[in-house]
C-alpha cells in the first residue's frame, strides 16, 4: 500500500488523501463477487506467505461461497473459526434450526447488529480490511455482500510482567511495564481507579501504523500544556514510530539541548504519581518505556523510592544525589583548575601529596583528565555494547588499564584515578540514566575550559549551562522551574522530600485545585 | 507601546536589587572605606538618600505613565528631538558603565588570580555570556539571577560569619576621625557608583506585570530592594573595618582579604575564591542589566522593528571600550572615583529630575 502511496507522492504532492491516487487500487470498495475480491488480496499480498486465505462453502448445496482472510503470524490459530460461531449466532436468531443459512440472512443479522458470541465490526472497503488484517483481525467476505465482517484475533507472544530491570527498587511495587500497550494501560488503570483518568489512543502514520496513546488526569492537567501537547502531536501522524523516544524526539522543544526534556519510567507507580501530579504520559505500543511529559529538571533527582522511604532518609538521598550532579558535572573540571592556576587554594598538606603523586606524569592535568576520561568513556560503552558473558572481561581490562597499569606506567597520577572514578559513580546514581548522559556530554567542554582558563572558565561554562538551562523550555514550561523562577513553597519536594502527610494532603498542583472546586 | 515579555513586581524588585549589589557589595568597601575612614558607614546612607529620591521619581513616572519606558514617556513630555538629546549622553554613560563592570572584574582576575593573562579574555568571555543573556530575555534574565544572587549572597554571609574570630569593633571608633568632609567624598563616590545608577530601571518598570489587586506592590516591593542593599552594603563595609581597621581603604578588593584571612581549623582556609566568584557572578549580573537597557534605548529610541538586532554589535562596542577605556589601573581608579559621579549624575541623574519636574508641572 505505502509503496503505491509512495511512487504517487511525486504526481500529487496537494492530495494527500491516499484514496485519490489512481494506483492505490486497493482503495476500492469490497467488491459484490467474491472471485473479484479474491484476485485483488491476491494481488494485495503476493509475497506476504503468511497470509491465510480460507475459502468455505455453506448453503442448502453449497452453493455459497464465503473467504476468511488472516494473517497467520499474528492471530491465535484456535480462534479464526470465527465463521462457524458466526452461523451459529445466525441459526440461534436468524434462520429456524433446520433450514439452511441464506446469504441474505448474513446481511440482514449482522447489518441489524444482531447479538454475536464474537465482537465483530462491519468492514466496508478493502483498504480497512488490509489494514484489520494486519493489525491482526480475522476478515470473512461473502460472495454478493459488499461489505465483510472483521473478528480481532490478535494475539501476539509478550514478555510478562517483570521486575523493572533499570529502575529496581528495594521497597514499593515490583512491576514493570512491557512492551504490550493494553497490558501497560491495564497497569496503569488498576492504580487510578478514576473515570477522570483519561487514555487517548492514536495511529501513528508511516508504513508502521503503531498504535500510541497517552494519559492524564483531568483537573489535574494543566489545560494549556494539553493543549500545545495534543497541537505537537500532529508531527506524528505521518511518520514511522518504533519507539516512545521517537515521539519525544518529534516533540520536544529544543532538540539540540544535551538535556532531557522529558522523563521515561517503566514503573506503572511512577506513571501513577507524574499522572497524578498533572503530567501527561505516552506509551507506544512495542516499547516498555512510559514517557512522562513536561519533564522538568527538578524532577529528574526523584525516584519513586523515595516516597517509600523515610522521609529523613530521602530528603538526605535527594540531596545526595543533587551533590553528585554536580560532582560529575564539574569534579574533573574543578581538579584541572586547582592543579593548574589555583593550587594556592589547595590546603599545603594536601597540595604537597597532589605534587608527589603527579611527579614524573609527562602530561599537564587537562591532558591527563581528557585521556582517562575518555578510556573511562570507551569501557563504558564497551561494557553496555558487549554480550553479558564477555562483558564482565571488560571491566577486569577496564579495571587494569585504568587503574593499576596507567599509574605504573606513569600515564595517570592516582589521584587523577581518583577523580575520574568518583565522576564516573556520580554519574550513574542520577536516577534518570538520560541525565547522566547529559553530563557526559558537558563534562569535556568544561574541562577544556577549566584547562584553558581555570576557575574563571570553569565558571563561565557553568553561567552558560544555567543560562542555557533557565532559557530551556518543556512543553512551553519553564525546564529549570521551582528553581528559577524560583518557587520555595514547592522545593519540598525538590530539595527536601517533605513528610507525605504534608504533600498528600494539600494540593500539589494548582489547576487541580481550582478545577475539583469549581 | 506593549511590552511582551513581564515579571512579576517582586522579580522586578529582585532583579534591582541585583543591579544594585551585584559588583557593588565586593568593590565598594575598599575606595570607601579609603575616602571617608571609619565613616563610610554614614557616607553610604547619605548616598543612599539621594538612591531611595531616585527611586521615587521612577516610580511617580511609571505610576504616571503605566506601560511606558522612560524614552517613550520623555518623547511625550519633551518631544522626540530633545528626547534623542538627552539620551545621547544616557546612551554614553551606559557603554560606559557595561564596559566598566566588566573591566572592573578582569582587573580583579588580572591582579588576584590570573596576573599572566591579558584582561581582553576575561573581557571576551564576559560579554559573549552578556550577549547570549540579554538575547534570552528579561523574563530568563530575572530567573537565573533570582538563583545566582542567592548564592552570592550565601557565600558573602558565610565569609562574614566565619570571619567573627577576627573582628576587632573597637575599630570602628571614632566615627568621624577627620570630621564631616571625608565622609561626604565618600558620599560622593558611592552616589555614583551603585546609587546614581539606578536611573537604568526607568527602562525597565514597564516590564513589570500589573497587578489590579494590589496598586503599589511594585513600589513597596522596589523601596524594599533598595532598602535591603543598602543594609548589606552597610554590613559589609562595617565588617571590613572590623577586620582591617585603619588599614583597610589601603586594600583594594577588601572582601577578598577578609576572606583570606579566614582559618578556620585548619580545614576552611583559603576561601577568598569564593568572593572572587561573588564578584565574576555579580559583574555579570549587573552588566547584563545594563546592555539590556542599552539595547532597549536604541530600540525604543529608533523604533526598530528587531529587538534583537543590536545587542551582539553593541556588546563588541562594549568590549572593545572595556579595552580600551583605561590606560593605567590607578588612571581607571581615579576615573570611577572622582569622574564617573559626576559624569552619571549629569547624564542620569539630572535628566530624571528634570523629567520628573516636568511631569508634575504638567499635571497642575
Amino acid at each position: 500500500m505505502t509503496s503505491n502511496n509512495r511512487s504517487g507522492e511525486n504526481k500529487q504532492i496537494k492530495n494527500t488523501p491516499v484514496s485519490d491516487t489512481p494506483e492505490s487500487d486497493i482503495q476500492k470498495s469490497i467488491s459484490q463477487s467474491l472471485s473479484c475480491t479474491r484476485e485483488e488480496l491476491e494481488k494485495i499480498f503476493s509475497h506476504s506467505h503468511d497470509i491465510v486465505m480460507q475459502p468455505s462453502r455453506y448453503g442448502a448445496a453449497y452453493q455459497y461461497e464465503a473467504l476468511s482472510v488472516h494473517c497467520s503470524t499474528i492471530v491465535e490459530e484456535k480462534e479464526v473459526l470465527f465463521l462457524r460461531s458466526a452461523f451459529l449466532d445466525i441459526v440461534a436468531q436468524e434462520s429456524e434450526v433446520f433450514h439452511t443459512i441464506e446469504p441474505e440472512n448474513i446481511v440482514h443479522f449482522f447489518e441489524s447488529r444482531g447479538v454475536t458470541s464474537n465482537r465483530v465490526s462491519i468492514v466496508e472497503a478493502l483498504t480497512d480490511a488490509v489494514k484489520q488484517m494486519m493489525s491482526g483481525h480475522v476478515v470473512i467476505f461473502f460472495d454478493m455482500w459488499n461489505k465483510a465482517l472483521s473478528f480481532n484475533a490478535f494475539s501476539v507472544e509478550s514478555r510478562a510482567v517483570n521486575e523493572p530491570i533499570t529502575e529496581p527498587v528495594v521497597r514499593g511495587p515490583h512491576d514493570s511495564t512491557t512492551e504490550d500497550l493494553t497490558k501497560n494501560i491495564g497497569l496503569l488503570r488498576t492504580r487510578l481507579r478514576n473515570h477522570l483518568f483519561k487514555i487517548e489512543m492514536f495511529s501513528t502514520g508511516g508504513d508502521c501504523q503503531t498504535t500510541a496513546a497517552f494519559g492524564y488526569l483531568e483537573g489535574a492537567v494543566n489545560p494549556e500544556t494539553l493543549k500545545e501537547f495534543k497541537k505537537r502531536l500532529e508531527a506524528t501522524k505521518d511518520v514511522e514510530i518504533l519507539d516512545t523516544s521517537f515521539i519525544e524526539e518529534l516533540i520536544e522543544d529544543s532538540t539540540y539541548s544535551p538535556f532531557p526534556q522529558y522523563r521515561y519510567t517503566e514503573r506503572p507507580d511512577t506513571g501513577i504519581a507524574a499522572v497524578l501530579d498533572g503530567k501527561i504520559i505516552v506509551m507506544v505500543s512495542g516499547s516498555p518505556s512510559i514517557m512522562i511529559c513536561p519533564g522538568l529538571f527538578a524532577e529528574f533527582f526523584a525516584t519513586s523510592e523515595d516516597y517509600y522511604y523515610r522521609t529523613v532518609e530521602a530528603t538526605l538521598l535527594r540531596q545526595l544525589r543533587i551533590i553528585a550532579f554536580f560532582m560529575a558535572l564539574t569534579l574533573p573540571s574543578i581538579y584541572i583548575a586547582m592543579s593548574t592556576f589555583h593550587s594556592e587554594l589547595i590546603p599545603t598538606v594536601l597540595l604537597m601529596a597532589v605534587l608527589e603523586t603527579r611527579e614524573g606524569i609527562p602530561f599537564p592535568a587537562l591532558v591527563e583528565a581528557l585521556l582517562m576520561e575518555f578510556f573511562f568513556e570507551l569501557l563504558r560503552e564497551a561494557g553496555i555494547r558487549l554480550p553479558r558473558p564477555v562483558g564482565s572481561a571488560v571491566s577486569i581490562v577496564g579495571a587494569l588499564v585504568i587503574g593499576q597499569a596507567a599509574i605504573q606506567a606513569k600515564i595517570a597520577s592516582p589521584i587523577m584515578i581518583i577523580i575520574v572514578a568518583l565522576t564516573g559513580i556520580a554519574s550513574f546514581s542520577m536516577p534518570q540514566y538520560s541525565l547522566g548522559v547529559a553530563l557526559r556530554v558537558l563534562r569535556f567542554p568544561l574541562m577544556i575550559l577549566s584547562g584553558t582558563l581555570g576557575g574563571f572558565g570553569l565558571m563561565m561554562g557553568l553561567l552558560f549551562i544555567h543560562l542555557h538551562l533557565t532559557s530551556l523550555r518543556s512543553l512551553g514550561q519553564p525546564y529549570l522551574a521551582t528553581f528559577a523562577p524560583l518557587r520555595i513553597r514547592e522545593l519540598r519536594d525538590v530539595w527536601i522530600r517533605a513528610p507525605l502527610k504534608t504533600l498528600l494532603r494539600s494540593p500539589r498542583n494548582k489547576h487541580m485545585h481550582k478545577q475539583r472546586k469549581s | 507601546m506593549n511590552v511582551k515579555e513581564t515579571v512579576s513586581p517582586v522579580q522586578m524588585s529582585t532583579l534591582f536589587f541585583i543591579f544594585m549589589t551585584g559588583s557593588a557589595i565586593i568593590n565598594i568597601p575598599g575606595p570607601l572605606i579609603g575616602f571617608a575612614k571609619n565613616g563610610a558607614w554614614l557616607s553610604l546612607l547619605i548616598s543612599s538618600a539621594f538612591g531611595f529620591f531616585a527611586l521615587a521619581c521612577m516610580l511617580y513616572l511609571h505610576n504616571k505613565y503605566p506601560g511606558s519606558t522612560y524614552i517613550d514617556y520623555a518623547k511625550k513630555m519633551v518631544g522626540p528631538w530633545l528626547t534623542a538629546l538627552l539620551s545621547v549622553p544616557l546612551i554614553l554613560t551606559m557603554c560606559h558603565m557595561a564596559s566598566g563592570i566588566v573591566l572592573d572584574m578582569g582587573l580583579f582576575l588580572t591582579t588576584t588570580m590570573m596576573k599572566k593573562t591579558p584582561i581582553f579574555v576575561f573581557n571576551a568571555f564576559t560579554f559573549t555570556l552578556i550577549a547570549f543573556t540579554v538575547r534570552a530575555g528579561i523574563e530568563v534574565m530575572v530567573r537565573m539571577f533570582t538563583n545566582l544572587i542567592l548564592i552570592m549572597l550565601f557565600f558573602v554571609f558565610i565569609v562574614l560569619l566565619l570571619s567573627i574570630p577576627n573582628y576587632h569593633p573597637d575599630y570602628i571608633l571614632p566615627i568621624m576621625p577627620d570630621g564631616i568632609k571625608p565622609v561626604l567624598h565618600g558620599a560622593y563616590f558611592s552616589f555614583g557608583f551603585p546609587f546614581a545608577e539606578s536611573f537604568l530601571f526607568a527602562m525597565l518598570l514597564p516590564f513589570a506585570k500589573k497587578n489590579p489587586g494590589k496598586k503599589y506592590s511594585l513600589n513597596r516591593w522596589m523601596y524594599i530592594a533598595l532598602l535591603l542593599n543598602t543594609v548589606i552594603l552597610i554590613l559589609s563595609v562595617i565588617c571590613v573595618i572590623f577586620v582591617a581597621g585603619p588599614v583597610s581603604g589601603d586594600v583594594k578588593y577588601s572582601l577578598y582579604m577578609v576572606a583570606r584571612l579566614i582559618d578556620f581549623q585548619d580545614i576552611i582556609q583559603r576561601i577568598e575564591s569564593v568572593i572572587g566568584m561573588t564578584l565574576i557572578a555579580g559583574s555579570y549580573m549587573k552588566a547584563t542589566v545594563v546592555l539590556f537597557v542599552l539595547n532597549l534605548t536604541l530600540n525604543r529610541l529608533f523604533a526598530l522593528q528587531n529587538d534583537r538586532l543590536l545587542i551582539f554589535p553593541l556588546a563588541l562596542i562594549t568590549l572593545f571600550l572595556s579595552v580600551v577605556i583605561f590606560d593605567s589601573e590607578i588612571q581607571w581608579f581615579d576615573i570611577v572615583s572622582s569622574k564617573w559621579p559626576l559624569w552619571i549624575g549629569a547624564a542620569g541623574f539630572v535628566p530624571l529630575l528634570l523629567l520628573t519636574l516636568i511631569a508634575s508641572c504638567k499635571q497642575k
